[in-house]
């Protein structure tokens, strides 16, 4: 971060690629259209380099980015929708079929599971997102979707309980496949 | 630490499923965290279930992922480089500007026919150069052009266009061969598209024309292909009987000039593009395609002494990575021999 501070093109270029891949995949949940989400890389990167001198603290920069990078696009894809007139809500949809089970489970399982996650939210979606793919704090995750910490605690709650609620099976399942040591 | 174990003495499955510093120690394993939660499980022991079934479910939450080609962020990378150094050049420029001039005004009070000079040489040096790519075959070559566009040219292939690229002035690629285009969006306003905001690929028979997008040319022994993967192009055609048409992703066209023949179909894009990583996919081909296609891209004439051969189709995707494999899965199937004669391979009956 210093080596960017002072102008270095290496290290921001090695910066800037990572977060490309990053932001990209987070702006792929929100919509298909590439070449908006690359814009909106581009316009925070820009303006990123530009107040480089001033930045945040280093251990928000990654939130910091993030959330800016949200903002933009939403802005960008709010635009975008009133030219070409598209129908839908005021924010973009985080859809469930981003949403992927990891482990081996029997077809009715997966169908219940994906049942669970179509019931919640885009905002549940994207917290739970946020929280377990991209590991980040509730307190980031307050930043980033512009609410406040206690209000994540409470998004995140209602998701998983969600998710629990809609798994009576799938936990009795989970039991009896319950053949490993937690500790590994 | 913030809690002790005894904090968690009454959480059942739920309770650990939205607890932060449980969650953390799913997400985050470290030897704090883990330390802690095998402590709890010894001294909690009946939690034993309650805690592995949460950490189960939340480890089983996971996301598809969409992560762009690396030629896709070299590209951008290349955009932002060229953003910042724009943004920062205006001083510069100035300070060159107004060297040039004060040189120019000391040489004119010297001698006017210097000026001339200079206006013929900045005249010269503003002229639009054509600029000239072409792949020998077998070679696939990345072309990043001032836009920060990416061609990539298949073997045997030749872009041209013009190196000032200004943004009054539309984009224009002439194009002979095959090539994958991933095209740099310039359009902000869609019921205005700017001039410079054009991108178009002529060819000897159609013009494509492009907003932002990634599409894949091919045009061999008279026969042209467009195939689109994202966003959208108009294709007109040289021929003025034919009507323009308007591609979508996943949609292609073939077009054969000397009989005003065209087809519109839909495909899976990523297929026509698999060269870009020296592969080709071919569905239920013929032996004809495939010995056309190692042709036009290796530069070798292939013979087939059996010519009956020709028309026999070869069953399932098929994936070639190099002639020597393509040509070593063809004789397997025909069952035949490779006999390589300089420039010429000879596929015999055994």
């Amino acid at each position: 971060m210093k080596n960017i501070k002072e102008g270095d093109f290496k290290s921001y270029s090695a910066f800037y690629t990572g977060y490309f891949r990053k932001l990209y995949n987070y702006g792929k949940k929100f919509t298909t259209d590439g070449g908006i989400i690359e814009d909106a890389i581009q316009d925070i990167f820009l303006s990123f380099w530009k107040n480089r001198s001033n930045l945040p603290a280093a251990e928000t920069i990654n939130s910091y980015l993030i959330s800016s990078f949200r903002y933009t696009l939403f802005r960008k894809l709010k635009q975008s929708r009133n030219i070409t007139d598209f129908t839908g809500g005021d924010e973009p949809d985080f859809s469930a079929d981003h949403f992927l089970i990891r482990r081996e489970m029997d077809a009715e399982l997966r169908q219940r599971f994906y049942v669970a996650i179509q019931a919640l939210t885009p905002r549940q979606r994207e917290a739970i997102f946020l929280r377990f793919y991209e590991g980040l704090s509730y307190e980031e995750i307050a930043v980033i979707m512009n609410i406040t910490v206690k209000a994540t605690y409470k998004i995140m709650a209602r998701s998983l309980d969600a998710l629990k609620e809609m798994l009576p099976v799938s936990l009795a399942m989970l039991l009896m496949l319950l053949s490993r040591p937690i500790q590994n | 630490m913030d809690f002790t174990t005894g904090y968690y003495a009454t959480f059942e499955v739920e309770d650990f499923l939205t607890d932060p510093f449980f969650q953390d120690w799913v997400i985050h394993p470290d030897k704090e965290n883990t330390f802690f939660w095998e402590q709890f499980v010894a001294e909690y022991p009946f939690k034993k279930d309650s805690i592995a079934k949460a950490k189960e479910l939340l480890e089983s939450i996971s996301f598809k992922e969409h992560f762009p080609e690396d030629h896709e962020i070299e590209a951008a990378l290349h955009w932002q480089l060229q953003a910042i150094r724009q943004e920062e050049a205006p001083v510069g420029i100035a300070a060159t500007r107004s060297f040039f001039s004060v040189n120019a005004w000391k040489l004119a009070a010297i001698c006017t026919g210097a000026i001339a000079f200079i206006t013929v040489l900045v005249f010269y040096m503003n002229k639009p150069e054509r600029v000239y790519f072409k792949t020998a075959y077998g070679e696939i070559r990345k072309i990043v052009l001032p836009d920060s566009s990416v061609i990539i040219l298949n073997g045997n292939s030749s872009i041209a266009y013009n190196s000032k690229w200004q943004s009054t002035k539309a984009r224009e690629i002439w194009l002979e061969g095959e090539a994958y285009f991933n095209v740099r969006h310039l359009n902000k306003d869609t019921l205005a598209v700017q001039p410079g905001e054009r991108f178009t690929v002529h060819t000897s028979d159609m013009n494509v024309e492009v907003m932002g997008t990634t599409f894949n040319v091919r045009q061999r022994r008279g026969k042209t292909e467009v195939v689109l993967e994202t966003g959208s192009v108009r294709i007109s055609f040289i021929n003025a009987k034919q009507q323009p048409v308007i591609l979508k992703p996943g949609e292609m066209i073939s077009y054969r000039q000397q009989q005003n023949q065209l087809a519109k179909d839909t495909t899976i894009a990523t297929e026509y593009t698999a060269w870009k990583q020296r592969k080709l996919v071919l569905h239920d081909p013929t032996v004809d395609e495939i010995v056309q296609y190692l042709e036009d891209n290796f530069g070798r004439k292939i013979v087939l002494e059996n010519e009956s051969m020709r028309h026999r189709k070869i069953e399932g995707p098929i994936l070639f990575d190099n002639l020597d494999d393509a040509l070593f899965i063809l004789s397997t199937v025909l069952n035949t021999k490779i006999i390589k004669q300089d420039s010429t391979i000879i596929l015999r009956p055994r």
